[in-house]
């Protein structure tokens, strides 16, 4: 019998989880969404697609702020250990998305 | 300059290139990114096997999907608790969590043209693969990441390679307790793989 992962198995508990997410994220994340799909692999993934503030997104903040909520998002969700979900995680700045308007972004 | 270090460095030309950014220049960056850590990782494996001659040939032998498991194998599990090995975790972890990541953004940019790249993502990928490839340069003789490099061998149960999963993983038996596997194997054999 095939696995298939918490996160997919109880989608309305992955959405509580996520949504619970909110108010610890830095107010440089400006917008965020995410999806669950499978990977280029095809194993079971949430994609999480987060809109910086242009400051935060300066090459010399990238860093630290991508370390922080990739961190964040790892302790409190915990996507592989407690959802049986790969995360990758997106970063744009406002203005990029403001330009490109990609639909995952949001 | 080492052949992954001019992958990261053509990376970070191809994503600070002149306005407006290129898609090409930004996947091109992005897959850069990617190569350079696979190739440093492929490199240090090969770099197990005695025949110096060979060790070129045999960096070709490593297949994406099963350095991911080795990497997702790494994801999940829960940190030593014995405190000598914590931070050689961590940087292992940190290996193997962005090999992931990149590796999955590298096909994205390489077969997905529906995907609009910015430039902060493309940066974002570059930091993971120099954030990697700085801590696999800390713990590359340490046995958790000699375990790791071991592991790329390991194959995916019922994948369609088990004939070339199991020539590899006996090459590298060979090659760690002979260093002559022509005579485990002969050569055709190894022309198989």
């Amino acid at each position: 019998m095939p696995y298939l992962p918490k996160g997919v198995a109880q989608p309305l508990e992955l959405v509580k989880s996520l949504s619970a997410l909110q108010p610890f994220l830095p107010p440089a994340v400006v917008n965020w969404r995410y999806t669950v799909d499978d990977d280029w692999s095809g194993d079971p993934s949430l994609f999480l697609w987060i809109t910086l503030s242009d400051e935060a997104a300066k090459p010399q903040n990238l860093a630290q702020i991508t370390k922080y909520i990739t961190g964040i998002v790892t302790q409190r969700i915990d996507p592989r250990g407690q959802w049986g979900l790969i995360p990758y995680i997106s970063f744009r700045s406002q203005s990029e998305q403001a330009a490109l308007k990609e639909e995952v972004f949001g | 300059m080492a052949y992954h270090d001019e992958l990261i460095t053509h990376a970070e030309f191809l994503a600070t290139l002149p306005h407006p950014p290129c898609q090409a220049d930004m996947r091109r960056a992005v897959s850069a990114a990617y190569y350079a850590l696979f190739h440093l990782l492929t490199s240090e494996a090969a770099s197990n096997w005695k025949n110096i001659n060979q060790q070129a040939r045999f960096a070709r032998m490593f297949d994406h999907a099963k350095m991911k498991n080795a990497s997702s194998k790494i994801s999940n599990q829960k940190a030593p608790t014995d405190p000598a090995l914590v931070t050689i975790f961590e940087n292992l972890k940190l290996v193997a969590d962005n090999f992931v990541t990149l590796q999955q953004e590298r096909h994205s940019a390489d077969y997905d043209n529906s995907k609009i790249w910015s430039r902060t993502q493309v940066f974002e990928a570059i930091i993971q693969a120099q954030d990697a490839m700085r801590a696999w340069m800390i713990i590359r003789n340490e046995g958790m990441a000699q375990d790791f490099l071991f592991d790329f061998n390991e194959g995916v149960k019922g994948n369609r390679n088990d004939l070339w999963e199991y020539s590899i993983g006996s090459v590298w038996d060979g090659c760690r307790f002979t260093g002559k596997p022509e005579a485990i194997f002969g050569r055709a054999s190894l022309r198989q793989l």
